[in-house]
């Protein structure tokens, strides 16, 4: 685990109420799946942290071994580990996401 | 990875699970899956998706497996949500 990845990750978590590691940027995901997440957070309206997991190889291999999580994107919630794309749009459909970030659906 | 070989590597591995698979690139490496088991019950989503995800662990490190959307039901939650989708 690369040390200087982890605490910059741990510092990002807790800075950004949703911290999305991702494949490209929002602004243009290399991955259909990074893509997706980002549109529910366009909708949802809130800012949100992201890092490219393409950037640098270590900070893939960071993130996996953090999370025994193994592909991206890799979400983080108000400091909280929730999973990947699928859990993520879960959230944002059935309202969970909103209760957690304390706003109106 | 072929679609069957998804199928029964969950349907093995899941206590009674019963598996629907579909590819959605064009290849093989990039499945949907549909899993409805009660080994699911009182298990949170992230629970659940790493219970699956498990079982590919091998594919999806050396990426012969790149991607696997994961949706899991226990089997009450599969008749209703069957239900929600039925025609009036």
């Amino acid at each position: 685990m690369n040390p200087t990845w982890k605490t910059k990750i741990e510092n990002d978590v807790k800075n950004n109420d949703i911290m999305v590691y991702m494949r490209g940027t929002p602004e243009a995901p290399r991955c259909g799946f990074s893509a997706r997440v980002v549109r529910a957070l366009n909708e949802l309206g809130r800012p949100f942290g992201s890092e490219d997991m393409d950037s640098d190889p270590e900070l893939w291999s960071t993130l996996k071994e953090i999370n025994n999580w193994p592909t991206s994107p890799q979400i983080f919630v108000k400091g909280e580990f929730v999973g990947g794309c699928d859990i993520f749009i879960e959230m944002f459909k059935s309202g969970e996401l909103h209760e957690k970030l304390g706003i109106q659906k | 990875m072929l679609s069957h070989e998804v199928k029964k590597r969950i349907e093995s591995g899941i206590a009674e699970a019963e598996c629907l698979v579909s590819e959605f690139s064009g290849g093989t490496d990039h499945y949907s899956v549909i899993v409805i088991s009660n080994a699911f019950e009182g298990q949170p989503a992230l629970k659940r998706h790493r219970m699956i995800m498990e079982l590919f662990k091998e594919e999806v490190d050396t990426g012969e497996v790149h991607a696997l959307a994961i949706k899991a039901y226990t089997q009450k939650q599969w008749a209703d949500e069957k239900q929600k989708h039925q025609p009036l």
